[in-house]
């Protein structure tokens, strides 16, 4: 069962292409670190929370093989829940957190029986859980809450920093990796423990299989079913914890549409880090950047421009990002082809002088070698 | 003659003595009109007059709970449906594109007036063009042409005057000579209320600096408190957000950083005590009850009207009627030391632009211009 894709030691010298974003990003990370003032960086850090959350939530789905476009319903249902528990209960902060990662959990469980048992069209599901998502919590907090548009209350505690004890002493970079409430640390956590799940156990590679081709996972033995349960739990987790940093960790209070299209932009940002949790990381940081940078920006009346271009700063570099990543679709498919054409040359040249069937289709790359068995 | 005199002499000083134990022993001869028994508002108390064969139709651009100007305009209207004892229906819309739809299923009820609260105007001229028979009333809509439709009453609260008065509160009272404004989009509209915000900083405090950013959008709290720490960090105390839901977020960094900020629309003062100086409101709901006060008056007429402080459209929450003095209570003591100062700075300000010695820059007719 070798597939074309496997069979690839000429892959090496394009490997640098490959990690070109992460050298990227890793040197305006450290530029950033050196020249930016440091509250700029901090903002920076808490709007790019969301990002690496959301894009966590995203990939993890992608690669078991469903396209999550419900990230943004369930960041909502977590910044919601997170408010709605501790108004209600008044407990400290952190159940809300746990409250938030379980409803999106169970949220996400629930999807991923209505996509496996009903077999409900992905995209549609997804959307009409947004749609739900957003429009239950208005109803819940009329109607258990009586209240409009913003659920508010000086009992809500929002999530306090933590200071790290010995990272905050270091110089330069300790005030920009201390000081967090909870999540952001979590974020942090996350990208390793999903980048170990995915890369390092069995568990990963099952993901894997099953995200690159669920038909021959199937037929090795893979519990399907059960792969992509966990991933859509997983994934909605994840966007719990996002929307509850949004609610109880930046502020403390749920405002009606304060997800505000992050979920979305949480899908582009693992969709420009080819859905791998490490560089998916380092893109949100780069858009929390481009986001924090556009108000300092624009506050700053020495340079006297207009403020719309600052605004704009955000959508454009998520614009940039879809056409850096549709070039690299379009790059990578440029060298596949050559590199089969360089592989299979001689063969496809047999095949077009006539030697083998007149009328059928070139063969695909997964049925490379049943398709040789039956010529011999 | 001397006798009488000195009566008044006394009279004078006693008025004096006690304004000044009124409003914390201050050497200012500022009284408060809040404090002032004689001058507290009195509630009219009549029962509710029985007009409800007529009916109003009031949508609102948006859901309630912006805590400013869509509560604001629905409170209007509840006020109507109260006092006047007329048949109001609130329709809340989830946004844009949605009003022309609820526009027009409220056009099929024939109320006797529908009205409009910051519908797009292009969404207007075509519904109020196609139902000739039908009475509107709009607010919050800005035309770039004037319009003349006889069926539509068209009203426009001008809120530069009083954020000047906003103004020169937060130029007296800043520490740091840097104050900032938050706004939601950087559009006519809400440039109105921070062009005249400054400018009325900068009359009280020339060297101060004026700091702007925009959200770019107006239910995003969390960029709006990320924003609003950046103004706090780059030397601001005390920021006026005019953005709609995502000031709520300006709001609570001023409480979580304990700076200092202004409110917009509504009264805010209550929601972050000790930390919202004061509010520049926008009587939505007064222009709402007018509307409709208009129709059981039947003085109702199609035009446009500008309201501003003049008509008690717009003004501070510390005026007479509002009388919010939660900051007085929980701001920080010498803060409050000032008040009675800052508020006969403001009782002045707003004599000279009522008396049109002081013209304050409208920045909807400079973007029209």
């Amino acid at each position: 069962m070798t597939t074309i894709a496997a069979n690839s030691p000429t892959r090496q010298p394009n490997r640098w292409v490959r990690f070109l974003p992460i050298f990227i990003g890793i040197f305006f990370l450290v530029l950033a670190v050196a020249v930016l003032p440091p509250s700029l960086l901090q903002s920076s850090i808490r709007l790019a929370t969301p990002y690496t959350l959301g894009a966590l939530a995203s990939l993890i789905a992608s690669r078991a093989g469903v396209l999550n476009l419900a990230i943004e319903g369930k960041m909502v249902l977590g910044s919601f829940v997170a408010v709605a528990i501790l108004y209600r209960t008044g407990l400290d902060s952190s159940a809300g957190v746990l409250a938030a990662t379980l409803a999106g959990g169970l949220l996400g469980a629930v999807f991923s029986l209505l996509y496996l048992k009903l077999r409900i069209n992905l995209v549609i599901l997804a959307l009409a859980v947004n749609l739900f998502i957003e429009n239950i919590t208005v109803f819940f907090m009329r109607v258990s809450f009586g209240s409009f548009g913003t659920l508010a209350d000086p009992s809500i505690r929002g999530l306090s920093g933590i200071n790290l004890p010995l990272i905050a002493d270091i110089p330069v970079i300790g005030p920009l990796l201390s000081g967090y409430n909870i999540i952001v640390y979590i974020s942090w956590l996350m990208v390793i423990v999903v980048a170990i799940i995915l890369y390092r156990t069995q568990f990963g590679r099952h993901i894997r299989a099953v995200g690159e081709n669920i038909g021959a996972a199937e037929s090795v033995g893979i519990n399907v079913t059960r792969v992509q349960v966990f991933a859509l739990t997983l994934s909605g987790m994840l966007a719990g914890i996002a929307g509850a940093f949004l609610s109880i960790g930046v502020l403390s209070q749920y405002v009606e549409g304060m997800v505000d299209g992050r979920g979305w932009t949480a899908i582009v940002v693992a969709l420009f880090a080819f859905e791998r949790p490490i560089p998916a990381f380092l893109t949100a940081l780069f858009f929390g950047f481009s986001e924090a940078s556009s108000f300092y920006l624009q506050s700053r009346p020495e340079l006297s421009l207009p403020p719309d271009l600052f605004l704009a700063l955000p959508q454009l570099v998520t614009l940039g990002a879809l056409i850096a990543v549709a070039l690299r679709i379009r790059g990578n498919e440029i060298l596949q082809r050559r590199r089969f054409v360089s592989q299979f040359g001689h063969e496809l040249g047999k095949l077009r002088s006539g030697i083998v069937i007149g009328e059928r289709q070139p063969p695909k790359a997964i049925e490379a070698d049943t398709d040789e068995s039956e010529r011999e | 003659m001397v006798l009488r005199k000195w009566i008044g002499m006394a009279a004078l000083a006693s008025s004096l003595l006690l304004a000044t134990s009124a409003v914390a022993a201050q050497d200012t001869a500022y009284v408060d009109p809040c404090l002032d028994a004689s001058m507290e508002a009195t509630e009219v108390a009549s029962p509710p007059a029985d007009n409800s064969d007529i009916s109003f139709t009031i949508i609102l651009p948006n859901p309630r709970g912006d805590r400013s100007f869509i509560d604001s305009a629905a409170g209007g209207a509840e006020r109507a449906i109260a006092e006047l004892g007329v048949e109001g229906t609130i329709v809340e819309t989830a946004g844009v594109q949605e009003h022309d739809a609820a526009i027009r299923r409220a056009v099929q009820d024939s109320p006797d007036l529908v009205i409009m609260i910051a519908v797009d105007a292009s969404t207007i001229e075509e519904i109020v063009d196609e139902f000739p028979d039908q009475n509107f009333a709009a607010q919050e809509t800005f035309f770039f042409e004037p319009v003349d439709f006889p069926n539509l009453a068209l009203t426009t609260i001008l809120t530069h005057e009083n954020s000047y008065l906003a103004g020169v509160a937060a130029g007296m009272l800043t520490r740091t000579g840097t104050v900032g404004s938050v706004g939601g989009l950087d559009t006519p509209g809400i440039n109105l209320f921070i062009v005249g915000f400054e400018e009325g900083v900068r009359s009280v405090c020339p060297d101060c600096q004026t700091l702007r950013s925009y959200v770019g959008d107006f239910s995003d709290p969390v960029t709006g408190k990320e924003q609003a720490l950046a103004l706090y960090e780059q030397g601001a105390d005390i920021l006026y957000q005019v953005a709609g839901r995502s000031g709520e977020g300006v709001l609570e960094a001023a409480a979580e950083t304990g700076n200092f900020a202004i409110g917009v629309d509504g009264n805010q003062d209550d929601l972050y005590p000790g930390n919202v100086i004061v509010s520049a409101m926008k009587r939505v709901d007064n222009a709402v009850f007018g509307f409709v006060q208009s129709v059981v008056d039947g003085s109702f007429e199609g035009g446009t009207q500008n309201y501003g402080m003049a008509e008690g459209y717009a003004g501070l929450s510390w005026d007479v009627g509002v009388c919010s003095r939660t900051f007085d209570e929980y701001g920080p003591e010498d803060m409050v030391a000032e008040l009675p100062a800052v508020r006969a700075a403001i009782d002045e300000a707003r004599a000279a632009i009522l008396a049109g010695d002081i013209v304050v820059t409208n920045a909807l007719e400079e973007a029209s211009s």
